[in-house]
């Protein structure tokens, strides 16, 4: 007859291994169902539409953002500025590194004339990557 | 044979730890406070539409009161370095600003006799425009056979000898060759005013022989009154010529009588008293003009004086905190001396500017001080109180002045920058080297020189007297105006002025555009099929090497402001309005008052983008004048040709150079005048001020490189 392991053994102790099994699993759990939002320089205030068509590209943090509001304010890295401060900055972007990514973010009701500027401004300045922001569910809940 | 209880301990385990992490989550869930210090807190936010909108916050623990203060002090240090920078920079702005501004006073405040030539070229030339201006007012004089066409004709003379004048009062030291040229100019036009003479008089006989009437009477009157204008204009032209003769021929005896005559502030009575015992050993005649000038000269030493006892102040460097005095400020006194300097900053500008406008147009320093626009810099928010908390005891008060921080450097960066342009436009887009290394007298050396290209090119780019399709060449001007610029710009510093773009070259290879053979292959009228411009003109507003099409380009793309009130006077684009000063498109300036709500209207920049070469203004008026602004795009150097067309006139400015000036109130034609100019590597500023008459207004700007133009032909 095959003795118990435990018959000896006059006092239970709790064993730890299965206890830092649940912690680890409940760990990861957290770690796989949080996500950390990145500072994404953006403006609180902003009504993005929706695209079906738009691709989806991972959120960058050397992008330059761009944004117009629905008043048709222009923020540039989530501040409010001028048409004549985003020239300016636009000029010195170009000469820092033509291939920036930008972004631009708009409202759905910024007016069209705004928008059709800054690009404007952005294609002069010899800017072309450029992509507007849609909504997206997973980064904008 | 394992006994089912030998699993028991494992079991407890399990269930004793299931039970932990139940009580744990239970805890969280319950306990907002453990929450909000052990994980992220899942917040609920509620739109206005109702829709819930969820964000996941992280917080960290609060840190105590010294690691907060550590941080804080951390974070200041770094951006006092910063503001501590732009404020050098800014105060260095300042100081070339003031010492171009001292420059610019000085040539204005000591007058020499060509200043006083110039005004009284001036003169003749207004009293040239109001005789014109009254006699087209009345349209039976206009009728008048030779009238019309001999008044015309007088009045661009004049305006043409005022503007030679202009340029010689310019200059540091009259060329000879100039001043003798503008001697046969000024004869030639005396000799040329017999036909109007001849003219008038005529009119007033065939007058006289009209039927008797109440009209006759006024018309008898009307014509009287121009012949008296016209008697004062011939009697003080003759006069002008006499002073100018003597002036050159003493010239040509000895230029002593010359240096003596001028207001030198330092010694006046001693020089003057010098004068008049040199003057008695010369000729009658000289003695005379002499006398004439002294007491133009005295007048002008008093009005010097008064000038400059109205704008006593102290020394810039005095008033200016200096380098210590910013380290030992702190943060909240350093961002204020920031916005108080770019206030004085300012000031200069404005002074500079109405200096700039004063010797330009021939006015005194205080009504160009009335007439210029005197433009604001932001200063950026008042963050006084938010900079002065530097001691946070909570992250929440650490988080505010970490943004005031923020803040103050982000505007004062702003303001360092702008005053970086304002010095730019205010000494003639001189690099920041060539200032450092200059004397006082090469500034002003270089200064008069700017000034004396910028006067020959109004006067070359007008259109007084040119036909249709005429083309001026004016490359060398603006090539000398860019050089001027250009002097020890080498070392590559003063990036503001946007010619400074990677992988371009800013040297501008002078000969390749004006020194081979100007005569050869450079006409002088450009003929140009309209329908095929009309078919072909692309819109753009950069102009690449690589370019596969070359032909016209029509800039379709500007921002636009007005309307503001055409002045109903004699004088075509005056007087000067704000955006000549400075283009801000951010300022609003109160324009023209509204027809209906006889409100003066609130005037922004507008963002105008044209499908068509013809580009209308968006607040369409007659009577008002409009400024529109854009910038061209070069990759290097380039010879282009510019066509201007406009309904009814306009002006055009390319990097502050007046390169095209229309006359009149003409409909819009493409070929109505073109301009062969040199575009610098970068970005070249375009303005245009345009102004309307009655009904419609519009304008284009062509240009098109000048190689395309000779292959065409």
């Amino acid at each position: 007859m095959s003795r118990s392991p435990y018959a000896e053994d006059e006092d239970v102790a709790l064993s730890m291994s299965p206890l830092i099994d649940c912690v680890f699993l409940l760990l990861i759990f957290f770690l796989v169902t949080t996500m950390l939002k990145k500072d994404l320089k953006e403006v609180e205030h902003l009504n993005l539409p929706i695209s079906r068509s738009s691709l989806e590209v991972p959120p960058d943090e050397s992008a330059v953002a761009i944004a117009i509001d629905e008043e048709a304010n222009i923020y540039y890295e989530g501040e409010l500025t001028t048409i004549q401060n985003l020239l300016d900055e636009l000029r010195l972007v170009e000469q820092e590194d033509a291939d920036r990514r930008i972004r631009l973010d708009t409202d759905e009701n910024t007016p069209f004339y705004r928008f059709v500027e800054v690009l404007d401004a952005l294609s002069f300045r010899n800017l072309r990557n450029v992509g507007v922001r849609t909504y997206h569910e997973k980064y904008d809940r | 044979m394992m006994r089912p209880d030998d699993n028991s301990p494992l079991l407890i385990a399990l269930a004793i730890s299931l039970l932990l992490c139940a009580g744990a989550s239970l805890a969280l869930y319950l306990n907002e406070d453990w929450r909000q210090t052990t994980f992220g807190i899942l917040e609920e936010v509620v739109n206005e539409e109702g829709e819930v909108v969820r964000k996941v916050k992280v917080e960290r623990p609060e840190p105590n009161r010294e690691q907060v203060r550590e941080i804080s002090r951390n974070q200041e240090v770094k951006k006092r370095e910063k503001l501590k920078e732009n404020a050098r920079k800014l105060r260095k702005t300042i100081i070339e600003l003031e010492e171009v501004v001292e420059a610019r006073e000085s040539t204005l405040l000591t007058p020499d006799i060509w200043d006083e030539m110039a005004t009284r070229a001036n003169s003749l030339k207004e009293q040239a425009e109001m005789l014109r201006y009254w006699q087209s007012k009345h349209r039976y004089l206009s009728r008048q056979p030779g009238v019309n066409e001999e008044s015309v004709h007088i009045r661009d003379r004049l305006t043409a000898h005022a503007n030679q004048m202009r340029v010689i009062a310019l200059q540091t030291e009259a060329n000879d060759d100039d001043t003798w040229a503008a001697l046969n100019q000024i004869r030639k036009i005396i000799d040329e005013l017999d036909p109007l003479q001849e003219a008038l008089r005529n009119a007033y006989r065939r007058t006289t022989n009209l039927s008797d009437n109440e009209e006759k009477g006024k018309v008898e009157r009307y014509i009287m009154q121009r012949i008296d204008e016209f008697k004062n204009l011939k009697s003080d032209g003759t006069r002008y010529l006499k002073d100018f003769e003597n002036l050159l021929m003493q010239d040509d005896l000895g230029t002593t009588e010359e240096i003596a005559a001028l207001p030198n502030t330092a010694l006046p009575e001693a020089s003057d008293t010098e004068t008049q015992e040199d003057a008695r050993t010369d000729t009658e005649a000289a003695e005379e003009a002499l006398a004439g000038m002294e007491e133009n000269a005295l007048v002008n030493t008093e009005a010097a004086e008064e000038a400059h006892g109205g704008s006593e102040k102290p020394e810039a460097e005095d008033s200016l905190p200096s380098e210590e005095d910013f380290e030992q400020m702190e943060t909240a006194e350093l961002y204020e001396s920031i916005q108080e300097m770019t206030k004085q900053l300012d000031e200069s500008y404005a002074r500079s500017k109405a200096i700039e406008l004063a010797e330009f147009k021939q006015l005194s320093l205080e009504e160009a001080k009335e007439q210029v626009y005197a433009p604001q810099t932001d200063t950026g928010p008042d963050l006084s109180e938010e900079l002065s908390k530097n001691q946070p005891n909570t992250s929440e008060e650490f988080k505010a002045f970490n943004q005031a921080l923020d803040k103050a450097v982000r505007s004062s960066e702003r303001m360092a920058r702008q005053a970086e342009s304002r010095l730019d436009s205010a000494s003639g887009n001189q690099s920041a080297e060539s200032k450092a290394s200059q004397t006082a007298e090469q500034l002003k050396k270089a200064l008069s020189k700017d000034a004396t290209t910028k006067a020959k090119m109004a006067m070359a780019a007008t259109n007084m007297g040119r036909e249709d399709g005429n083309l001026q060449d004016l490359r060398s001007l603006m090539n000398e105006n860019y050089a001027n610029a250009q002097s020890s710009h080498s070392g590559g510093g003063g990036g503001s002025s946007g010619t400074q773009q990677v992988g371009l070259s800013t040297h501008y290879d002078a000969s390749s555009f004006t020194a081979s053979n100007p005569g050869a292959n450079n006409p002088d009228k450009i003929s140009l099929n309209r329908d095929r411009t009309f078919a072909q003109a692309l819109p753009g507003r950069r102009f690449d090497m690589q370019s596969e099409r070359k032909g016209w380009i029509f800039i379709d793309t500007w921002y636009i402001i007005g309307p503001w009130d055409l002045p109903s006077n004699v004088r075509e684009f005056e007087p000067s309005l704000p955006p000549e000063t400075t283009v801000d498109l951010d300022e609003t300036y109160e324009g023209k008052t509204h027809p209906v709500t006889k409100q003066p209207m609130e005037l922004k920049w507008r963002f105008t983008q044209s499908g068509v070469m013809r580009v209308k203004p968006p607040d369409e008026m007659s009577s008002s004048v409009y400024f529109a602004y854009t910038e061209v795009f070069c990759e290097s150097a380039m010879d282009v040709v510019v066509a201007v067309a406009s309904d009814d006139r306009a002006k055009l400015w390319i990097n502050d150079m007046v390169v095209f000036q229309d006359v009149g109130l003409s409909g819009w034609r493409l070929d109505e005048g073109f301009r062969r100019i040199l575009l610098k590597p970068g970005y070249n500023k375009l303005l245009v001020r345009l102004e309307n008459g009655p009904s419609f207004t519009n304008f284009s700007v062509l240009m098109c490189p000048f190689d395309a133009i000779s292959s065409a032909n």
